[in-house]
């Protein structure tokens, strides 16, 4: 914290300390491995003082919802920043970052005021958008290459399952406008981050997290019909 | 297989699975299943299409994955408030 962060920030801060063990907690069961939990619970904490200074109430999403996703980002990114670890761990890793991406662009369609619907379009909105980011997801999966491998990774099948799918998903990735199209090819075949792709195109950070879960939800209605 | 052809099998899939979700949900405001078979079943659904892609121990995780997610992702466990009403524990 510095001496220069408003009240508001602080309260922010403070509010939602409780916040990051519980995200500390679930990736650590998620990743599977022994990684010491207060150096989670210390990137974590970094993410919320961040999301605290960030937070942009105008935007309509609540506090908490935001820091979510910042707090997430900020423990995996740690994570990542670990001695190696086996290449199971870094997919888990992936999967998770993917799947928080996916939702982070859709927070703002979702808590957005007046965006309470029925429930069986809640249902429809939902089926729709965990297939994101399953997709996302798998694809995060299939395409990690760091890590050590291990004499239970991939046997000839499974490799060949996994090429399937990314061909699967570069074929799909052509029916895509040019934007979403660079985007989704460049984030997850390529392993640019979204940001940085995002500036290339002269697109906000925002906008490029909304095109991403938009591009993502439409690749998954078709692979989940081509699969 | 081509652009057009792709597009055809994807539309005539499309609505095949939209019904059988609907009818998911249906199977919910019934109460014939609770929220949590409701979910279970939501997240074998979005999983199913990278079966046989991914090795099983990799789909099962993704599973498992999903299903923790829709109690603790607030756009996801936001959805399932609006669904079921019922707001997730772990939110």
């Amino acid at each position: 914290m510095s001496v220069t962060d408003s009240p508001e920030v602080l309260e922010r801060f403070h509010g939602e300390l409780s916040l990051v063990e519980i995200v500390a907690a679930q990736i650590a069961r998620s990743v599977g491995r022994s990684i010491e939990f207060d150096d989670l619970v210390g990137a974590g904490r970094e993410g919320l003082l961040d999301a605290a200074r960030r937070f942009e109430p105008a935007r309509g999403v609540p506090f908490r919802a935001y820091a979510n996703f910042r707090v997430r980002g900020a423990i995996l990114d740690g994570v990542r920043q670990l001695s190696l670890l086996p290449r199971r761990a870094y997919e888990r890793i992936s999967a998770l970052e993917a799947a928080a991406s996916v939702s982070e662009g859709e927070a703002e369609h979702t808590f957005a005021p007046g965006s309470a619907v029925a429930p069986s379009a809640a249902d429809d909105a939902l089926a729709e958008h965990l297939a994101a980011i399953a997709m996302a997801a798998a694809v995060g999966i299939a395409t990690e290459t760091h890590g050590e491998a291990t004499d239970s990774d991939d046997s000839p099948e499974e490799a060949l399952g996994r090429a399937q799918l990314i061909q699967m998903v570069r074929s799909a990735i052509a029916e895509l406008s040019n934007d979403e199209g660079e985007l989704v090819r460049r984030h997850y075949l390529e392993g640019e981050r979204l940001e940085d792709i995002g500036r290339d195109l002269g697109m906000s950070k925002s906008w490029a997290s909304r095109l991403h879960t938009r591009a993502v939800g439409r690749l998954a209605k078709r692979l989940r019909h081509v699969a | 297989m081509a652009a057009g052809k792709l597009r055809a099998v994807a539309g005539a899939a499309e609505t095949e699975t939209k019904s059988v979700s609907s009818a998911l949900f249906a199977r919910f405001e019934r109460g014939e299943i609770g929220v949590d078979e409701y979910l279970d079943a939501r997240a074998s659904e979005a999983v199913a299409p990278y079966e046989g892609k991914l090795p099983a121990e990799r789909i099962a995780w993704l599973k498992g994955m999903l299903r923790e997610q829709l109690e603790t992702d607030p756009v996801l466990s936001e959805r399932v408030r609006q669904a079921t009403g019922r707001a997730p524990q772990a939110r």
